[in-house]
């Protein structure tokens, strides 16, 4: 009996939640409500009045999405009166899943530009010039139209500077240079931690010529410090590595080296070998709230949001004209727009990645396998 | 005399060096939990007692914790009701050919968990259960009966049959006999079944992810979610109040049955 | 009436079949199903996605050094929870106690967890290594390699062992082994060949739960070792989560889901040899 009740109370809850949102405003007037948002200008958010209507915002949850909170969510609630539903955390699977069976529980997801690219038009909603600006978003992050930036973040390498503090490693060259620099060195076990690219770079390719990549001649430099490369399966397990002192090296992320800089751990990055890679929102297809969806990513990407994004997330912004406000130095470190003319590759090639992920990232488990 | 006293001790040398060996990291993890940063190290510089602060002022957490008490309780007693009848009906009613009832009954953990996942996540989509606190439920319930299964068909194997046909020649009916002859006798099994059900449901992170609501998450998926995106020590308070929750509980438990066993001697 | 008969109690096992037929085999057969309809290029139709995974050396490599790696935890597994639970059998009152509670409390701690903490106590700067130094046993790499991941493995795998056989054993009367003796049978051959058969169906109700718990490790191996230990699971995730490639995915869970049922198909002939005839056997591992 007591199963029944408390199936039954879930049910009830689960229904009884979904009449909170109030009566969505349909008034004419309403610039929310109109059919074009933008002729080639800015929007101005603070105008749309949303209330009643529900976003559903998935990332990858945790501390992840407090963030996310604190840099557009709530002020997009404040500003147009939308309620957004957290998500998190996601899974790429569930969107697919979601789409094939056209039951749509995320509105937007979070992720690297190449997931969304790969599903634009099939699992994600194209982003139409009527309802978003994007001409506000700085060219070189640009992709596919599903895929809206709103961030970017860098694959840079760290090095321990316990030990390497009198001879810093200054390139990508360096970190496989075990002569020069014995130790152990720390990589994501995804392709999407650019080895490829860093590898290429060490080996003396030219920024401009690393794409397409040549895959032979990367992994044959990956496979010169095979013996002291210790792979980590996911990001956090590269934090906690790096908390432990367990990778001399390591090609992290820029968000976490800031993380882990707060904590004070003895890591410093070296722009000289980074990869750059935009942060995108995607929007599910076949969501029946895609105008609240629009208005959302819109928000996400504007000036306003991007400023806000910076500040909280230590991303660096993809639209035109954010004016930064002061950013502390230790963040500046870790904010790639600061460290722009150092960086070999700013953003990766949208392009060869979204045709090439899937067999990139079965190559590079195959070269791990051994 | 003295080779079997050797042989004894060294059992218990051994005996004792696993029991070491297993709680090791279930009593690092309360010292991991005492730490006033948030990352997750064996003995944290800053000790306080801030996290766990944070734990239960967070309702996040709590409620979580709830529903998986909750979902795992249910679970337990559907994965273990089934699982035993169909435990006596494998040893009772197949001669031969019981092997694809095994199949059938085994696949839930033979199959990968993270197909599994997809696959129901897929199907319930469709059912819309879906966010409900169903979903889970049913889908748990899957993945604990084998383990019911394979625990009490080992106990019932030691279980002579003849012990039934002899209650029913004494007037028994066959449910009577079952009832009161075999499964008492098999109880030992039906209890490691039923714990082995909960703690399966309890500690289920892939598929949960899936199948759990926004709003209905358990704690495995938070704590998941805490740990895939940042080093969040939050989860070593979580693991730390469950510890201490189930060795109340085995103390509640044991204590009582050493009471109630003290007048029978010989007993298992 | 038929209720008595052997009809009767093969309906009992209809619920649990039922149930799992209808919420776990319909949705995972979908799946299974996608392995010879669902393609991504170059793979067109028909077997391709079989023919994917057998054509790269290194899938089979993994997909055979899961099986190797889930056999040899479950010896071992086999061989510290036998004497364990038979131990568990000799005591009695607070002692028992304390060694169930050893058993059960570290299932009560999420394996996630479980596997950070022993992350912490393998590392070099960490405690194990201190004692190890301390009793002259230098300082041995403990992660990174098949030392931690079968340490971390054989410790959420290990309660898998003793519970069931455990459950089992107590069922075991221990007055036959003394009757054997009383016969003039050594001790040593009044437990091979009388208490060990007796225990047998324990042994294998452990061993089927870690064997094929063993086959689906993904994160301890993946945290506490280098991509020299990886295993299928793995594998799979990637196709099913990032690639989306649900072919492939339903193609590697149905080779792993036929071969693990070939695998307990043999080790159950096997061990219905040693239920019949009774005698001293040597236990087959799965």
């Amino acid at each position: 009996m007591a199963a029944v009740a408390a199936v039954a109370a879930g049910l009830a809850l689960a229904a009884c939640t979904t009449d909170e949102t109030g009566t969505p405003n349909t008034d004419a007037a309403n610039p929310f409500n109109q059919d074009v948002w933008s002729t080639g200008g800015p929007i101005d958010y603070s105008t749309f009045d949303m209330s009643g209507q529900e976003v559903i915002w998935a990332d990858f949850g945790g501390s992840v999405h407090e963030d996310f909170k604190k840099a557009y969510l709530d002020d997009f609630e404040g500003l147009t009166k939308a309620t957004v539903v957290d998500g998190s955390p996601f899974d790429y699977a569930q969107v697919k899943a979601q789409v094939e069976s056209k039951n749509i529980q995320y509105d937007i997801i979070t992720g690297a530009p190449t997931s969304i690219d790969q599903g634009c038009g099939t699992l994600y909603e194209e982003v139409p010039d009527s309802k978003f600006y994007w001409g506000g978003i700085d060219d070189k992050f640009k992709s596919s139209k599903c895929a809206v930036p709103h961030g970017t973040t860098a694959l840079v390498l760290q090095y321990n500077t316990n030990k390497y503090k009198d001879n810093p490693p200054k390139s990508c060259a360096d970190f496989f240079d075990l002569t020069k620099y014995p130790g152990t060195r720390g990589m994501w076990t995804s392709v999407l931690g650019y080895p490829l690219e860093i590898a290429l770079l060490a080996d003396g390719v030219a920024p401009a010529d690393v794409y397409p990549i040549d895959y032979d001649r990367a992994f044959a430099k990956l496979d010169t410090i095979r013996d002291d490369l210790r792979l980590f399966p996911d990001l956090t397990r590269g934090q906690q590595g790096q908390a432990n002192q367990e990778y001399d090296m390591i090609i992290q992320t820029s968000v976490r080296g800031y993380r882990g800089a707060k904590d004070n751990l003895p890591y410093a990055p070296v722009w000289n070998c980074s990869v750059g890679q935009v942060t995108s929102l995607g929007i599910l297809k076949g969501t029946p709230r895609l105008d609240a969806a629009l208005a959302l990513v819109g928000y996400a990407s504007s000036p306003d949001g991007q400023r806000k994004g910076a500040t909280v997330r230590a991303s660096s912004p993809v639209s035109k004209d954010t004016d930064l406000p002061d950013i502390d130095a230790q963040m500046k470190d870790y904010i790639g727009a600061f460290h722009e003319a150092e960086m070999p590759i700013p953003v990766v090639d949208a392009q060869w990645w979204s045709s090439n992920f899937d067999d990139a990232e079965q190559r590079f488990q195959q070269w791990q396998v051994g | 005399m003295t080779t079997t006293s050797w042989r004894r001790l060294w059992l218990v040398v051994l005996v004792g060096l696993i029991a070491v060996w297993l709680l090791l990291p279930a009593t690092v993890v309360l010292p991991m939990s005492l730490n006033a940063t948030s990352r997750l190290s064996i003995w944290p510089e800053e000790r306080s007692f801030d996290l766990y602060r944070e734990f239960f002022a967070d309702p996040e957490w709590t409620n979580a914790l709830i529903r998986s008490f909750r979902t795992a309780a249910i679970v337990s007693v559907l994965a273990t009701v089934l699982g035993t009848a169909a435990a006596l009906g494998i040893v009772r009613g197949f001669r031969r050919g019981a092997g694809i009832v095994n199949a059938v009954i085994l696949a839930p953990i033979i199959v990968p968990v993270v197909v599994a996942a997809v696959a129901s996540y897929l199907v319930y989509l469709r059912w819309g259960l879906v966010g409900t606190p169903l979903a889970l439920i049913v889908a748990h319930t899957c993945l604990a009966i084998p383990y019911v299964v394979v625990t009490v068909l080992a106990s019932l194997r030691g279980v002579n049959p003849r012990l039934e046909s002899a209650a029913r020649s004494l007037g028994s009916s066959p449910a009577g006999a079952v009832w009161h002859v075999t499964l008492p006798l098999i109880r030992g099994g039906v209890i490691v079944g039923a714990f082995l059900a909960f703690m399966q449901s309890f500690d289920e992170v892939v598929v949960s992810v899936f199948l759990a609501s926004r709003r209905g998450r358990t704690l495995p998926v938070q704590m998941y979610s805490s740990l895939i995106e940042d080093i969040d020590a939050t989860v070593a308070v979580a693991s730390s109040v469950i510890l201490v929750l189930s060795i109340v509980l085995v103390l509640l438990v044991g204590v009582s049955r050493l009471a109630n066993a003290r007048g029978q001697s010989g007993t298992p | 009436m038929p209720w008595t008969g052997r009809l009767g109690w093969k309906l009992l096992v209809l619920p649990a079949v039922a149930w799992i037929a209808v919420f776990f085999l319909f949705p995972v057969g979908s799946i299974m199903l996608r392995s010879v309809t669902e393609f991504s290029p170059p793979e067109t139709g028909g077997l391709d996605n079989y023919r994917w995974f057998f054509d790269t050396p290194a899938n089979v490599t993994v997909l055979s050094r899961t099986l190797w790696v889930s056999g040899y935890v479950t010896l071992l597994c086999l061989l510290l929870g036998y004497p364990y639970a038979y131990f568990m059998t000799l005591t009695r009152g607070w002692v028992r106690l304390l060694l169930l509670s050893a058993v059960i409390i570290p299932l009560t701690t999420s394996p996630l967890v479980r596997t950070y903490a022993w992350l912490g106590l393998l590392s070099d700067n960490g405690p194990v290594v201190g004692v190890l130094d301390r009793i002259g046993l230098g300082r041995p790499e403990l992660l990174g390699n098949s030392v931690g991941v079968t340490v971390g493995m054989m410790h959420i795998a290990f309660p898998m062992m003793v519970l069931p056989l455990y459950a089992a054993l107590l069922r075991v009367d221990r007055r036959l082994l003394r009757a054997a003796e009383s016969l003039g049978a050594p001790p040593r051959t009044a437990f091979f060949r009388v208490y060990l058969p007796l225990s047998a169906p324990g042994i294998l109700a452990g061993a089927v739960l870690v064997s094929v718990l063993s086959l689906g490790f993904y994160l301890t191996p993946a945290l506490l070792g280098s991509p020299q230990q990886t295993l299928m699971a793995p594998l799979i995730v990637t196709q099913v989560r990032q690639v989306l490639a649900w072919g492939h995915g339903g193609a590697m869970a149905f080779v792993l889901f036929v071969l693990t049922l070939a695998l307990l198909g043999i080790g159950a002939l096997g061990s219905r040899g040693i239920l019949r005839r009774g005698s001293a056997a040597r236990v087959e591992d799965e």
